[in-house]
C-alpha cells in the first residue's frame, strides 16, 4: 500500500518542479492611462482544449507574473479568471484564450493577458404598487438578435429591499430581464418587461428600475383519451405535453398529467401555443402536435409507430475522453432530441423520442462538428435528415474537427489608414443557413472567429445598430460596412478585412 | 348567503380560550377532511380578508396570500391552488371556493416566511367568510462585508448564519441562511426568524485540476475567530436589522494532504469515487475527484479533526473512511480502503392491527424502519413496509454502529421490541461489521402506544397575548426508563400540540419558546428545567390531555 503513497507524492502541485514537464510562464496586466499595470491574484488555467478538463492553474504574485510547469502534451489552451475583470486579449491576440503546442520536457512559450476591468450593473424591482419584491430571478443576457435566446452574461435574485447587483459583466450589448417565481391564482405571473443595456468597460449602470407587471398564462383546458397503451401494466402513465417554440406550458416548458385508469388525461391552466404530446412509463411514446387557441376536448389518440436513429460515430480527428452529444433539431420547430454516444465505442441508439419529419444533425460540442452521414457506407447527407413515422434509420456520423479559422480587421477610412476611430464599439456577424453568429471587435478593430464550421457564409460588421436590427440581410448591406460572402473550407484560415463606408 | 366575521385569526393576540376550544375542534376535523367529497354542484363560498403590519397596524400591499385544501385538488386548475396578492390597500378576496377546511399561509418580501400554513378557515356552502386579519412581522437581517488578509474584498464567498440545534449526539450548528458576497464583499442575509445565530465564512477553494483540491482561505467566524465556539452569539429579534457584522478571512493555512484511494477487494485505484472530508462535529467542508490513478492531494485544509469518506460502485458497493487529524502545517498522507457495503434484512412484525385498519387498509399507511448513526453520519430508511407487516433490507451500509427507529405512517405504531437472531437487544441498538455476520433482525411494532394532546398558556409575568409561533413542545423519557421510549418534539400549531405512538412509560413534558432556546438533550438542563415541565405516566392505548406553561427565554 506504501507503493500507493509514493505515487501520491508524484502529484504535481503548482509550487513544485517536476521533470518532463512542459513550461509556460508570463504576465497579466491591465492598461492604467495607456501603461500596463500588472495584475495579482489571477487565476490562470490551462485546459485541454477538447474536453475543457483543467490540466492546471496558477495564481499571479504582485507583480501580475505566473508559471505553470506540468506534464502538459499536445494543445493546451490558455486563459485568465478574476473576478471584476474580463480577458482582452491573450498573447496579443483579441480574444479570450489561446492555443499552444506543447511538448514534455520543453517550452510552451509565453503567454501575456490583458484584462480590463468588468461592469457592474444594479437596480431595484418593485410590485405594481411600487412595493420591492425579493427573491425575483434577474438573467443579464447577450443581445444576439431576436430570435436568439443569448447567452446568460449574469444572474442573481433581488433581495428583501427588491435590490439587485450583476458583477462581472463583459462590455457588449444586453437585455436584463425579471421573474417572479410565483404563479397567481387568477394565472398570471409577474414579470419585469427586458431592458436594453449597452455596456461599457469598467462601467457602472445604476438605477435601474424593473416594474413587475401581470403576464396572463394558461387559461385553457385541453383533455382527451388515450388508447393503445395497456393501462393495468405496473408502473405509472405520464401524459407530457412539452412546449414548441417559446411558449410556455403554463407553468414551464413541460407539463406532466396521470393517466386515469380509463385513459383519461386533462390539462388545466395551458397557454395558447403548439405543443408536443407524448406518453412516458418507462420510455417515451410520441402521440402527435397539438395546437392549443381554445379548450380542447376528446382528443383521441394512441402511439405513433416508434420512430429515431440508431448508430455510431466516426471519427476523423481524436475523439474525446467520454463522450459527445448530437442534437437532432427538428426543421418544423417542434423537437431537438440530444442523442448521446459514449467512449470508447462511440454508438448510440434512441427511439421513441422522435417524430416523424425533418431533421438538421449538430454536434453538442464547440470542438467538433458533423462532416458527413452515411447509411450503409454510403454518404446521404451533410447534415440533414428525413425520418418516416415507423423508421429506425441506422447511420454512421462522420465527425471531424478540422474547423476553419477567421481573423480581421475593421478600418475607418476617415480615421487614417488602418486605424479606428476611438471609442467605436464594432462588433462583426457571421452568416450561414444555419443563423448568425457574432464578436466584438477590439478597440483596434482585430475579430477572430474560431471554429468555424466549413460551408458558405456571409460577414458583416456594425457600430451603431441593434443586432436586431442587422438580422434582415437587406439591413446587413446598409449596416456600415462592406457584406463579403465567402466559403470556408476544412482546416482552412482566412483573413478578411472589413471597410467601414459611412 | 350567508356571512361570517373572522377577526384577528392570527397567532399574535389570539386568545388562549379561543386556542383550547379549537383543538378538539381541529382533531376532530381531521377525519372529516378525508371523509369530506365535493360535489360539482355544492354551492361556492368566498374568502376575503385584510394582511397587515403586526408592527404599525398598517395595510400591506402585495402580500401572497394562499390556501391549500382537499376540496380545492378536487377541481383541476382551480386558481385559488396557487396564491393571490393582495391590493393597495391590504385587502384580498377569493370568490368560487367549494365547502371545506382550508389551510393558509401569507407572506410577503421582508416579512416573516413560515414553511407551513400559518392557521386555516371553514367555509361552508355559499358561505361568506369576511373580515380575516393577518398580521405579519418583518424578518430579521444580517449583513456586512468580508475581506481577505491583505484587507481586499472577497467576491463570491458564501457566509451562512448558523443556528444551534440540539440532537442525541450533541449541540450542533447547522446553516440557516446563506448568501453570497458581491463584487464589493459585501453580503445581506434576509428572512431570518428571530433567535440565535453565529455567522460564519466558508473556507473558499481554488479552481484546480481533477484530483486536487486546495483552499485559497481559510474559513472564519465573526468576529474573526477560526471555530464556531469562539464565535460570537447573535441574538435577532423581529424586524431587526443588524449590520457591520464583518469578517476578515486568512489566508489557508500551509498543510498539504496526499492520499490514494483504492477498493479495498480488487486492489485498484478507486475508479469514479468521490472523496469527502467532515469536519468532527459533521459539518461538510468539501469533496475532491481523485484522478486515474485513485490519487487526491487536498492543500490549505485548517487545522482540526476531520473523517475522509468514499462510497462507490466497482462492481461491489464499497465504502471507506479514515480519521485525520491535522495538527500542524505540513504535509500528511493518507491512504483510503473501501471495503464492501454490508446487507442487514429484517421483519417487521405488526403486534395488533390498530384501530381502523380493516375498514379502510390504504388509509392506514405502514411502517419506515430507519437506522440513524451519530456524529453526522448518513442515516437510512426502508422502503414502507405495510402496515400488517413485512420484509425490509438495507443494502448499503457502512460498517458502524446504528441506533434502530421506528416511524409509523398515518397510525401510532412504536418500537416496543427489536430482535436480533432471536434474542431481545436491550437497547434499539445494532452494530453492522464489516464480515456481514450480522443476523436477521425483528422490529416488533406495536399500536397500543399512548397519547398526549394539550395546549400551552404564557407563563408568570409573561405578556397575555405572548407569540406563541415558533414554540415547540418536547416529550422526554425519564432518567431511567425503557430505553426504546424516544423524545419527541412538536411544532405548536395554533397553541395546541399532539404526540402519538409513545411508549408506555414517565415522560416529562416542556414548553419552549423556540427550538433552539435549550438543549433538552443534556440531561443537566433538563433536571434544572424539571420543576418547569409536566411529568405524565402513559400506559398503553391512554390518551392524556395537558396544559402546559411556556418557559421563557433564558
Amino acid at each position: 500500500m506504501l507503493r500507493r503513497l509514493e505515487l501520491a507524492v508524484l502529484l504535481v502541485f503548482s509550487a513544485g518542479p517536476v521533470s518532463a514537464s512542459a513550461f509556460v510562464a508570463g504576465t497579466v496586466f491591465q492598461l492604467e492611462k495607456g501603461r500596463p499595470s500588472p495584475l495579482a491574484k489571477v487565476t490562470v488555467i490551462a485546459r485541454a482544449p477538447d474536453t475543457k478538463q483543467i490540466l492546471a492553474t496558477a495564481r499571479t504574485d504582485q507583480q501580475g507574473r505566473f508559471q505553470l510547469r506540468r506534464d502538459f502534451s499536445g494543445k493546451v489552451s490558455f486563459s485568465a479568471r478574476k473576478h471584476g475583470y474580463f480577458v482582452k486579449t491573450a498573447a496579443g491576440r483579441a480574444d479570450s484564450e489561446i492555443v499552444l503546442e506543447c511538448h514534455s520536457e520543453g517550452d510552451c512559450g509565453s503567454v501575456d493577458f490583458e484584462m480590463g476591468r468588468a461592469a457592474v450593473v444594479t437596480g431595484r424591482v418593485v410590485g405594481e404598487y411600487s412595493d420591492p419584491v425579493e427573491s425575483v430571478e434577474i438573467v443579464l443576457k447577450t443581445d444576439d438578435g431576436e430570435g436568439s435566446p443569448g447567452r446568460t452574461e449574469g444572474a442573481t435574485q433581488s433581495d428583501d429591499r427588491g435590490l439587485f447587483r450583476i458583477s462581472g459583466v463583459k462590455p457588449g450589448r444586453y437585455r436584463l430581464s425579471a421573474r417572479a417565481g410565483y404563479v397567481y391564482g387568477d394565472n398570471t405571473q409577474y414579470r419585469g418587461e427586458a431592458t436594453e443595456l449597452e455596456v461599457l468597460e469598467g462601467g457602472f449602470i445604476s438605477g435601474i428600475r424593473i416594474v413587475l407587471a401581470p403576464v396572463k398564462m394558461g387559461i385553457f383546458h385541453v383533455s382527451g383519451k388515450l388508447t393503445g397503451i395497456d393501462l393495468n401494466a405496473d408502473g405509472f402513465h405520464w401524459v407530457e405535453l412539452r412546449t414548441v417554440g417559446s411558449a410556455s406550458a403554463g407553468l414551464g416548458r413541460m407539463s406532466s398529467q396521470t393517466v386515469g385508469p380509463t385513459g383519461s388525461f386533462t390539462f388545466a391552466g395551458v397557454n395558447q401555443g403548439r405543443y408536443v404530446l407524448s406518453y412516458r412509463t418507462g420510455e417515451r411514446r410520441m402521440l402527435g402536435v397539438v395546437e392549443v387557441n381554445s379548450d380542447i376536448s376528446g382528443l383521441n389518440v394512441s402511439p405513433l409507430p416508434l420512430t429515431g436513429v440508431v448508430g455510431r460515430l466516426k471519427f476523423e480527428a481524436a475523439p474525446p475522453a467520454h463522450g459527445i452529444a448530437l442534437s437532432f433539431v427538428s426543421k418544423e420547430g417542434l423537437i431537438s432530441p440530444r442523442v448521446e454516444a459514449f467512449a470508447p465505442d462511440f454508438e448510440f441508439d434512441e427511439r421513441g423520442d422522435f417524430l416523424p419529419g425533418s431533421y438538421r444533425v449538430q454536434v453538442a460540442s464547440r470542438d467538433y462538428y458533423l462532416k458527413e452521414l452515411r447509411e450503409r457506407g454510403r454518404a446521404v447527407s451533410f447534415r440533414d435528415f428525413e425520418l418516416r413515422a415507423g423508421d429506425i434509420v441506422q447511420v454512421e456520423a462522420v465527425i471531424a474537427d478540422d474547423f476553419g479559422y477567421l481573423h480581421g480587421r475593421i478600418k475607418q477610412p476617415r480615421a487614417g489608414e488602418g486605424e479606428v476611430i476611438p471609442g467605436t464599439h464594432f462588433r462583426v456577424g457571421l452568416k450561414s443557413e444555419d443563423g448568425t453568429r457574432s464578436v466584438a471587435a477590439d478597440q483596434n478593430g482585430l475579430f477572430v472567429f474560431r471554429n468555424v464550421i466549413p460551408g458558405s457564409y456571409t460577414i458583416c460588421a456594425w457600430s451603431d445598430l441593434s443586432e436586431a436590427e442587422v438580422k434582415a440581410a437587406e439591413v446587413w448591406k446598409q449596416a456600415g460596412s462592406a457584406v463579403r460572402a465567402f466559403d470556408v473550407e476544412p482546416g482552412m484560415e482566412i483573413e478578411i478585412d472589413l471597410t467601414a463606408v459611412r | 348567503m350567508s356571512s361570517r366575521l373572522i377577526r384577528d385569526l392570527t397567532t399574535i393576540g389570539w386568545s388562549t380560550r379561543c386556542r383550547r376550544l379549537i383543538v378538539s375542534l381541529v382533531l376532530s376535523s381531521l377525519t372529516l377532511l378525508h371523509a369530506q367529497t365535493p360535489e360539482p354542484d355544492q354551492k361556492l363560498g368566498r374568502i376575503s380578508g385584510l394582511v397587515v403590519s403586526a408592527h404599525t397596524g398598517e395595510p400591506l400591499k402585495g402580500a401572497l396570500f394562499s390556501i391549500m385544501g382537499q376540496s380545492l385538488r378536487r377541481i383541476p386548475g382551480h386558481p385559488y391552488g396557487k396564491p393571490t396578492r393582495t391590493g393597495f390597500d391590504g385587502t384580498f378576496q377569493l370568490t368560487d371556493i367549494p365547502p371545506g377546511r382550508y389551510y393558509y399561509a401569507c407572506k410577503k418580501s421582508g416579512y416573516e416566511a413560515g414553511s407551513g400554513p400559518s392557521g386555516h378557515v371553514d367555509v361552508g356552502e355559499s358561505e361568506s367568510v369576511e373580515g380575516m386579519v393577518i398580521q405579519l412581522r418583518r424578518s430579521g437581517v444580517i449583513a456586512g462585508r468580508v475581506v481577505d488578509s491583505d484587507g481586499e474584498p472577497l467576491p463570491q464567498a458564501q457566509v451562512q448564519a448558523y443556528r444551534q440545534t440540539f440532537g442525541r449526539e450533541g449541540a450542533r450548528l447547522r446553516p440557516a441562511a446563506t448568501a453570497m458576497t458581491d463584487d464589493r464583499g459585501i453580503y445581506r442575509i434576509f428572512r431570518l426568524e428571530p433567535g440565535k445565530y453565529v455567522v460564519g465564512v466558508r473556507p473558499l477553494n481554488e479552481l484546480r485540476p481533477r484530483g486536487e483540491l486546495a483552499y485559497e482561505y481559510a474559513g472564519s467566524f465573526y468576529p474573526n475567530a477560526m471555530t464556531a465556539t469562539e464565535a460570537a452569539v447573535l441574538r435577532l429579534d423581529w424586524g431587526q436589522e443588524m449590520g457591520n457584522v464583518d469578517l476578515q478571512v486568512p489566508a489557508a493555512p500551509r498543510t498539504l494532504l496526499t492520499g490514494a484511494a483504492f477498493n479495498g477487494v480488487s486492489g485498484r485505484p478507486c475508479r469514479g469515487c468521490v472523496v469527502s472530508i467532515t469536519a468532527e462535529d459533521g459539518t461538510a467542508i468539501g469533496t475532491v475527484n481523485p484522478n486515474k490513478a485513485g490519487l487526491f492531494s487536498i492543500a490549505g485544509l485548517q487545522l482540526g479533526s476531520y473523517q475522509l469518506g468514499t462510497r462507490f460502485n466497482d462492481g461491489d458497493r464499497l465504502f471507506g473512511k479514515q480519521d485525520l487529524l491535522v495538527a500542524e502545517e505540513r504535509t500528511y498522507e493518507v491512504e483510503l480502503v473501501a471495503h464492501r457495503l454490508q446487507v442487514v434484512e429484517g421483519t417487521v412484525i405488526a403486534g395488533k392491527p390498530p384501530p381502523g385498519s380493516a375498514e379502510s387498509p390504504r388509509r392506514v399507511g405502514g411502517f419506515i424502519v430507519q437506522l440513524g448513526r451519530g456524529g453526522g453520519g448518513r442515516g437510512h430508511s426502508s422502503q414502507p413496509i405495510p402496515p400488517t407487516g413485512g420484509r425490509f433490507r438495507f443494502e448499503e451500509l457502512a460498517p458502524g454502529a446504528y441506533r434502530v427507529g421506528l416511524r409509523s405512517m398515518g397510525t401510532a405504531f412504536y418500537l416496543k421490541n427489536l430482535l436480533l437472531g432471536g434474542r431481545r437487544l436491550a437497547k434499539p441498538e445494532i452494530n453492522v461489521t464489516s464480515d456481514g455476520s450480522l443476523p436477521s433482525l425483528t422490529v416488533d411494532a406495536s399500536a397500543d402506544g399512548a397519547s398526549v394532546t394539550g395546549t400551552v398558556e404564557p407563563g408568570r409575568g409573561q405578556a397575555a397575548d405572548v407569540n406563541l409561533s415558533g414554540a415547540i413542545v418536547a416529550i422526554f423519557p425519564r432518567a431511567g426508563g425503557n430505553p426504546y421510549m424516544t423524545d419527541q418534539q412538536d411544532r405548536l400549531r395554533e397553541g395546541f400540540f399532539n404526540f402519538r405512538g409513545l411508549a408506555p412509560g414517565s415522560y416529562t413534558l416542556f414548553a419552549l419558546p423556540r427550538r433552539d432556546a435549550f438543549n433538552l438533550y443534556d440531561p443537566e438542563v433538563r433536571r434544572a428545567l424539571q420543576s418547569r415541565g409536566k411529568v405524565v405516566n402513559l400506559s398503553p392505548e391512554q390518551e392524556v390531555s395537558v396544559e402546559l406553561t411556556l418557559i421563557p427565554e433564558p
